[in-house]
């Protein structure tokens, strides 16, 4: 019996004997270059789309909001911080949703491969989970870094001045926060606003209408400014209060309407209604805003100088009210917390404190503002109810052209190791 | 000596010895030698490593490229039952029996088959050439076996 290994041992003897086979060792060392060639070229690739998806998922922001938060849910923070420079804008990650505040912060924007510009640009932060985004707000006037920006007491919308040119102002914008649709106001009279009070823009307590001051003739002449409430659905003007008067009206704020002072006299006027009333009081008036029941009161006050701190009265009634010192300078009335909590602002410092309008005390909300913030946050006024919530710290993304940068220098590496290389193979060829 | 030259000197001299093996594993003249180069060629990034003792490693790529390329192959190749016209009996009838039976046999069974009874490895050593672990070389070898033995060659003896 034979066995196997013979039987194949004899199968094999049919092998050939094989002819000349020339250059294999240079074959050889050609394939395994071209093999070298190619692993460095696919790890160059797979290197660069590595580090770019890890720096596009640095930089990519959270999904959009969903457009109906329940209102409890919606929170105001202690902290306002503002995005990093290098933050996205709503023209990349889309509507933000309802935003707590607004305000200004420096932004960087690239310029060809290595310059960068910094300008100041409207930002908000949300309402619902605190991040922080740009505003890209069309007909802004970017180069001055000086925004007359507002928010909606429900937080869904963002008022602006918009600008033709460096000083030339056409009209107003509302921003959308849910659907990031932007409404263009315009007087259909006047192709170019003028005698503005770009410090007297704010919406009605019912975030329906946006308040201007402006002179509906075109005349830059004193006693010529209407208060004008602007419809934001249906993008229609209506004076609530007609020119005449020397001084500017100083509006306030209220549960719904529009509230606004002249000395020592406050108004209310209802757009749906018509309706208007008017309250007298003992001091002029710079700032006054109705409780949300309609029936509580906070006045900040003129004082006896320019220099001097302005009195804070408030009251559960208009006749009934009481001088309160609240250990800060009573310069903002921000909203209210409740029908018997107002809260108020020193706009030197920030700091904020929330009055109770039936025994005067005073108490700290902590809040602080960080970062470069060219104005002080307007916040969405209705969302003082809520529990305030410490804010979130926004990512840090950096500048978009790094990516670029890297594989740049990545390249520049392979080419040199690749010169090198080749410079030594021939030096020992 | 590590070189180009140590490489020539191996060539020449196991050239043979490594197309007998690559004829059993290809069944064909011209995929040994083609299997043979490619082994050398593959052989030559490695050579500096390799050089004092090539042997293992040489045959190592021979197997496996066996196997490889018959699964590259088998896609865009009809594979036949019928081998060329042979002498019927005597003893290139059995080759031609041995032949037939060994291209009935998936590449991994032929490689086993080869290396363990051509070549004389071990289990072991069979295993670690291929790749896989000693436990599938046994349960490969019984199967090739068994099927060796269902095609006539029931006189052959492992």
């Amino acid at each position: 019996m034979t066995t196997l290994h013979d039987r194949l041992a004899d199968l094999a003897d049919q092998a050939p004997v094989g002819g000349a086979a020339p250059d294999l060792w240079s074959r050889g060392v050609r394939r395994h270059r071209r093999r070298r060639a190619v692993g460095a070229a696919a790890a160059l690739v797979v290197g660069l789309v590595g580090v770019t998806g890890v720096l596009a998922g640095l930089r990519s922001d959270p999904a959009p909001q969903p457009a109906q938060v329940p209102f409890e849910q919606l929170h105001l923070p202690r902290t306002a911080y503002p995005p990093s420079p290098w933050a996205a804008g709503t023209d990349e990650t889309g509507a933000p949703g309802r935003l707590a505040f607004v305000s200004v912060a420096e932004r960087n924007q690239t310029r060809g491969v290595r310059e960068t510009t910094q300008l100041f640009q409207p930002f908000g932060m949300s309402a619902v989970d605190g991040s922080s985004v740009f505003l890209d707000l069309p007909d802004t006037r970017t180069e001055l870094g000086f925004y007359a920006l507002t928010l909606s007491p429900d937080g869904t919308k963002v008022g602006y001045v918009r600008y033709a040119g460096r000083n030339r102002i056409k009209g107003w914008g509302v921003y959308d926060t849910i659907t990031g649709r932007t409404t263009m106001l315009r007087d259909p009279d006047m192709a170019r606003i003028r005698n503005e009070e770009t410090s007297g823009l704010a919406f009605s307590g019912d975030s329906r209408y946006l308040e201007t001051v402006y002179s509906l003739t075109g005349s830059k002449a004193s006693r010529q400014k209407s208060l004008v409430l602007w419809d934001v659905r249906s993008g229609q003007p209506l004076e609530a209060e007609p020119a005449g008067h020397y001084w500017q009206p100083n509006l306030g704020s209220g549960p719904s309407g529009t509230v606004w002072s002249r000395h020592s006299t406050t108004f209310t006027f209802e757009p749906d209604t018509g309706a208007t009333t008017s309250v007298d009081t003992p001091f002029r008036v710079v700032e006054a805003s109705v409780a949300p029941d309609g029936r509580g009161r906070a006045f900040v006050a003129f004082g006896p100088t320019d220099r001097a701190s302005r009195p804070l009265y408030v009251g559960t009634r208009a006749n009934d009210l009481m001088r309160v010192l609240v250990g800060v300078d009573a310069d903002d009335l921000l909203g209210w917390s409740d029908a018997e909590h107002v809260v108020v602002r020193q706009l030197r410092t920030g700091e904020t404190v929330e009055v109770d309008i039936t025994t005067g005390r005073a108490t700290s909300l902590g809040l602080d503002v960080t970062g470069r913030q060219m104005v002080r946050p307007t916040y969405a006024a209705d969302l003082w109810a809520n529990p305030l919530v410490a804010g979130e710290r926004p990512p840090d993304p950096h500048d978009p052209r790094l990516p670029a940068w890297i594989a740049a220098g990545v390249a520049a590496v392979v080419a040199l190791a690749g010169f090198v290389a080749r410079r030594r193979r021939r030096v020992r060829a | 000596m590590s070189g180009p030259d140590s490489f020539e000197e191996y060539v020449a001299a196991r050239r043979g010895t490594l197309l007998r093996t690559a004829y059993l594993l290809t069944g064909s003249h011209d995929d040994a030698e083609d299997l043979v180069q490619v082994a050398l060629i593959k052989a030559v990034p490695h050579w500096k490593r390799i050089a004092d003792h090539p042997e293992p490693y040489v045959r190592k790529i021979l197997a496996r490229e066996s196997v490889s390329r018959w699964r590259r192959r088998r896609w865009r190749e009809l594979p036949s039952d019928d081998l060329p016209e042979t002498p019927v009996d005597g003893p290139a009838a059995e080759r031609v029996e041995l032949q037939r039976a060994l291209a009935r046999l998936a590449p991994r069974q032929r490689a086993v088959i080869v290396l363990r009874y051509y070549e004389d490895l071990t289990e072991v050593e069979t295993a670690r050439v291929l790749g896989i672990s000693v436990g599938t070389v046994k349960s490969q070898a019984r199967d090739a076996l068994t099927r060796l033995r269902a095609d006539a060659l029931a006189t052959v003896s492992p």
